[in-house]
């Protein structure tokens, strides 16, 4: 059984259709990422996944249950860590206190300070800047710490939003090579990505979204030797 | 309303007063009449404030004693004869107007509250504690009324005289509201962004809409003070700030009609309840709290709601025929450098959207910026119109540096622009939202435009002639008298475009237009754009549709993580090795 | 000299009341961007409601007086306790009537609903009570202590101990606790709020809860210096926003600030010119809005185009 598995979901934004009936699955211990151009809808599907946006239609089926239309804040509890697009970090408060947020649906206060002693352990550079306010990181960083607060949750599905979003060549090879490092220990990770080249390199399996519809889907090897990705994205 | 039906009114509301007389009421009567009026007065002005151009005020009481003390002092205390005194009323109130504006139009929601709210009560301890010259408690006494023929106001005549003033406030504001003034109003409360991309002030907006409200506040003040022959300051309350605002929301605040309906509906409900007085406190609090729920556009609101089900709009054609935008002939002379660029940067703490960007734009061509999401395009593009202001760096447009220059300026020397979420006004109609693009182009003075006079009528006319005719010529002919936001997406996106084109820019920015399109508007937008390019504009979009952008433009610019890092001919970036990897990553990390 | 160090006295211990409800207006504010415009109204049964019970207690009529003897600090506490708890319960009320319907809609909508409730609160609240003013003894007594020759009055001191003492709790709550972290991550993003697990209706409640429980404490402690009755809110209501706007709505610290301020300006400018308070601390509040418009201590807004 799909840990994940969507059918047909659909959503609005007032007149605009953003998904026209997606339907996807990530397995236990896979990667999966959606890629696609700007507009596309894959942070739309991603909002959809994590509560914060209203279901038109279709199911979104999580272990099973159908949580198509549950709060965001329910979702965490069932298992789903969201790091989101544009990070999202709370940057009034320090990098220390956006980790024990990130546990906010624990009550283990052992586990939670272990876990951000492990986190600090895998970016060394938030351990460094703890007691700095969120706000003042810059973009790589802010991205380390979404991620690391996401997991802070002990998901046991991980949403990746576009965490190179707007960052520096050498910072997108650093937070690749983290999703990599995930990816080894056996997380349960659908990663949606603009830069596909890398995307597709750290998936098991890939989809292409464009304009809310899913035009092609493969294993990420596949993926990238294909023509139309590239075309999908600077024109035929 | 349409014009016969509304000159049908207000005739019989002329005759109803004429036959006042005929009905024998008693003073009651009269003096409900007479509040009726006054009330409406005041709401009338402050209407334009928040239902128009979307500014709350809790301290108009503050310009109603403005008006009642200046009636009051001018005729006591200078001998002036009272109609002059009300004149002198109405020129203070514009002052008083013009000093709470100042400070008002720099801050916004809670802030502006306490600004209101500071100045009326500021005026009102004035007018307790200053007893030489405001005789707090004590008041003025025999405040002599205006008299027609040596024979001073009675009752009737003041029901009479305010009726006269409301007919005649209504019908100015009517005029005012329909024209560019009121489009202007409602473009600020809309979207202040939108507002100024079309050249229109917000400051000078708002500060419009703040005196107006204190002419007819102060001028209701002022009548009241001389009908009643007494004034003090136990008048001069923060709850009389609050009624005010009571009676343009209950009414409906942004009709022309919420306002009489609130006076009238307000003051007898008043009237009636003020013998349980417990009541009358508990039926305000509840009106407050949950007339907004029920009708959120007030008694007004939910009249035209009724109204619209079995009223079908009658689409009145322009009988000139109006002159495309688009169809004008090429003025500019192609190939020169109309922008210039150099090394503009800003930052957002410790995130530079753009960092030393520079680069040339040859005038007539169709220039595309692209680059990843979060590369810094939209935050270029709100530098180059004005909107955000750069922390360093120069724009020169047509040798003129803008770097500096308000947005509305920027607009002003011929840089139009749209969004990349759609800000249309969108209560407003797909007609309403292009004359608000020619705003700067259609020259109705004040006067002319609150007298209504034929020559502002004809500019009127002319101007919707022209946006009828650019609306007709982008194929949204048919739904010009729709709100903008009943439109279809596709036709929205387009709809920005054509505000944008009624400025009649010499360059247009275009924020992703082709966004949420499905191929086939994707195709017309093409071509759209292309014919933009023949009308001799300058276009200059960010795109991330690349079928689009490489088959219209000329010049492509590519930014990514803030800095340009390619521009040229459009076959020549597609396979430049540097924005494929921007776009797709970097090949070498495939094998890792 | 004296003088002026009685003013100063007593106007610390108002604008510790003022900032007592400022920061009531903070809490709120950062979750929602609205606050209760009708606060006023809250001190009413803030400072009725305990002294009623204690009145009830004694066997005598709701609105009667309370004697010395009958205010020991023992009733007093007992009151505070009650009037806090009665007003924090109000706050869901208000919540769920004047601010749920109007929140995220834009708009001032939320003005004139919060208005609209205080105006019902203070009307039910004239119904209970009457319109005359009910005298409430200090639990310290009501003999001046001297102080560098200064006569201060001991419920003034007890008004700066116990709003000092809750501020410096609410900050160190707000900052050190899970409920503060929670309660400043819905205020920064309340959508990243929701996605690590925080349930944001529920903190905003939370919030009203304790702004309107602020408003309640102030009535109690400022009913002995005031006298308790329906109509005391209004202008201390004002004053408190005044101080919120002044010091900056988005910062508590700023919030407290601006009320320790306004009460000393208000203090020392009676103590020039009494009738020239209000007019003096208004003219202020225009001048610093016109030169920060966010307030002494407040967060200036990026709008996003």
């Amino acid at each position: 059984m799909s840990m994940l598995a969507i059918e047909g979901l659909k959503v609005r934004y007032g007149a605009v259709e953003a998904l026209k009936g997606i339907s996807l699955r990530v397995g236990q211990g896979e990667v999966v990422t959606l890629i696609g151009g700007n507009g596309a809808g894959k942070s739309t599907l991603m909002r959809a996944i994590g509560g914060l946006v209203k279901v038109a239609g279709g199911a979104i089926r999580f272990e099973g249950r159908d949580i198509a239309g549950i709060k965001g804040h329910e979702c965490v509890r069932l298992g789903i860590g969201h790091s989101p697009e544009g990070r999202m970090v709370f940057g009034d408060q320090s990098v220390r206190d956006n980790l024990v947020l990130g546990a906010y649906a624990r009550r283990d206060e052992d586990g939670i300070e272990a876990d951000i002693e492990r986190y600090f352990g895998i970016f060394p550079r938030l351990a460094e800047r703890q007691d700095q306010l969120a706000g003042t990181l810059s973009g790589g960083e802010q991205q380390m710490l979404a991620i690391a607060r996401a997991l802070m949750a002990r998901p046991k599905l991980l949403l990746l939003d576009e965490p190179s979003l707007g960052l520096a060549p050498l910072i997108v090879r650093e937070v690749f090579a983290v999703i990599r490092r995930l990816r080894e220990e056996g997380m349960t990770i659908l990663l949606v990505e603009q830069m596909a080249n890398q995307a597709l390199a750290v998936a098991d399996r890939a989809y292409v979204i464009e304009t809310g519809t899913i035009t092609l889907a493969g294993t990420g090897a596949e993926l990238l030797r294909d023509e139309r990705v590239r075309s999908a994205y600077l024109g035929a | 309303m349409p014009a016969l039906g509304h000159a049908i009114g207000v005739a019989a509301l002329a005759a109803a007063l004429a036959l006042v007389p005929y009905l024998s009421l008693n003073d009651f009567y009269l003096q409900i009449l007479f509040t009726i009026g006054v009330n409406y007065l005041a709401a009338a002005g402050l209407n334009v404030l928040v239902g128009y151009a979307g500014q709350k005020s809790l301290g108009h009481a503050g310009l109603f004693a403005v008006g009642a003390y200046t009636a009051a002092i001018a005729n006591i205390e200078w001998g002036i004869n009272p109609w002059l005194s009300l004149v002198l009323a109405c020129v203070f109130g514009a002052i008083f107007g013009l000093v709470i504006a100042m400070p008002s139009v720099r801050v916004s929601g809670p802030s502006l509250a306490m600004v209101t709210i500071g100045f009326g009560i500021v005026v009102e301890k004035i007018v307790t504690e200053w007893t030489d010259i405001f005789k707090g408690q004590a008041g003025f006494y025999g405040i002599s009324p205006p008299s027609l023929g040596g024979v001073s106001f009675t009752n009737l005549h003041w029901v009479w005289f305010v009726g006269a003033l409301c007919i005649a406030t209504h019908l100015m504001l009517r005029s005012l509201l329909a024209g560019r003034y009121g489009r202007a109003f409602l473009a600020v409360q809309m979207a202040e962004p939108a507002a100024q991309s079309v050249g229109i002030s917000v400051v000078r907006a708002k500060t419009l809409a703040f005196v107006i409200s204190a002419v007819t506040c102060a001028l209701a003040g002022a009548v009241v003070a001389q009908q009643n022959q007494y004034f003090n300051s136990d008048f001069i309350t923060f709850n009389l700030s609050i009624l005010l605002l009571v009676v343009v929301i209950f009414g409906g605040s942004g009709s022309l009609y919420g306002p009489i309906f609130g006076a009238v509906i307000l003051t007898l409900l008043d009237a009636w309840l003020a013998r349980w007085p417990a009541l009358q406190h508990f039926t305000y609090g509840a009106l407050l709290l949950f007339s907004l729920y029920l009708m959120p556009n007030g008694i007004a609101g939910a009249v035209s709601r009724l109204a619209a089900r079995w009223r079908k709009p009658a689409e009145t054609q322009p009988e000139i025929s109006g002159h495309s935008a688009l169809a004008a002939a090429s003025s500019a002379p192609a190939g020169g450098e109309i922008l210039v660029v150099k090394d503009l940067y800003k930052a957002y703490g410790g995130i530079v959207p753009v960092r030393n960007v520079s680069f040339a734009i040859s005038a007539g061509k169709v220039h595309a910026l692209i680059g990843p999401n979060g590369a810094g395009k939209t935050t270029l593009l709100n530098l180059l119109s004005g909107h955000v202001a750069p922390d360093g760096g120069s724009i020169r447009f047509e040798g003129r540096e803008t770097v500096g220059l308000p947005a509305h300026r920027v607009a002003g020397l011929g840089i139009a622009r749209t969004f990349q979420n759609l800000k249309l006004f969108g209560e407003l109609s797909a007609l309403d939202n292009v004359l608000l693009g020619a705003h700067l182009h259609i020259e109705t003075g004040f006067t002319a435009s609150l007298l209504g006079l034929p020559a502002s009528r004809r500019t009127e006319a002319k101007a919707r002639a022209d946006a009828l005719a650019l609306l007709t010529d982008l194929g949204l002919g048919e739904r010009a008298h729709e709100p903008a936001k009943s439109l279809p997406y596709g036709l929205q996106r387009r709809l920005e475009i054509a505000r944008a084109l009624a400025s009649q820019p010499k360059l247009l920015l275009l924020d992703e237009p082709a966004a949420g399109l499905n191929p086939q508007e994707t195709h017309e937008l093409g071509e759209v754009i292309r014919r933009i390019q023949q009308a001799g504009v300058t276009v200059l979009l960010i795109e991330h549709h690349m079928d689009l952008v490489m088959g219209i433009s000329q010049h492509v610019l590519v930014l990514d993580y803030g800095a340009l890092i390619a521009e040229g001919r459009p076959e020549a970036i597609r396979r430049d090795p540097k924005v494929v990897a921007a776009y797709l990553g970097a090949e070498e990390d495939e094998a890792a | 000299m004296t003088a002026f160090l009685q003013a100063l006295a007593s106007g610390l211990a108002l604008g510790a009341i003022y900032g007592l409800i400022a920061l009531g207006f903070n809490i709120t504010y950062a979750t929602t961007k609205t606050f209760n415009f009708g606060q006023g109204a809250f001190l009413v049964p803030g400072s009725l409601v305990g002294v009623s019970l204690l009145l009830l207690a004694a066997g005598k009529p709701h609105f009667g007086n309370l004697t010395q003897a009958e205010m020991t600090m023992t009733a007093y506490v007992l009151a505070t306790i009650a009037s806090v708890v009665v007003v924090g319960a109000i706050g869901v009320a208000l919540y769920y009537c004047a601010i749920k319907p109007f929140v995220g809609a834009g708009g001032l909508n939320w003005v004139l609903s919060t208005i609209g409730f205080g105006i019902i609160m203070q009307n039910t609240a004239l119904a209970i009570w009457g319109p005359a003013s009910i005298a409430v003894p200090s639990p310290l007594g009501s003999d001046v202590w001297r102080i560098a020759g200064a006569g201060i009055r001991p419920q003034e001191v007890l008004i700066a101990v116990v709003a000092v003492a809750v501020m410096v709790g609410l900050d160190i709550v707000l900052r050190k606790t899970r409920f503060g972290k929670a309660l400043r991550a819905v205020a920064f993003n309340p959508q990243a709020a929701a996605i690590v697990g925080i349930n944001v209706e529920t903190i905003v409640i939370l919030a009203f809860v304790i702004s309107s429980a602020l408003a309640g404490l102030a009535g109690i402690l400022i009913a002995p210096i005031t006298t308790a009755s329906v109509f005391i809110g209004l202008g201390v209501a004002l004053k408190a926003f005044s101080a919120a706007i002044v010091g900056g709505l988005t910062s508590p610290r700023g919030c407290m600030l601006g009320g320790f301020l306004l009460g000393v300006v208000e203090a020392l400018v009676g103590l020039w010119r009494a009738e020239m308070r209000e007019i003096t601390i208004f003219l202020l509040i225009i001048i610093v809005l016109v030169v920060r418009p966010s307030g002494l201590m407040g967060a200036r807004s990026v709008e996003k185009i």
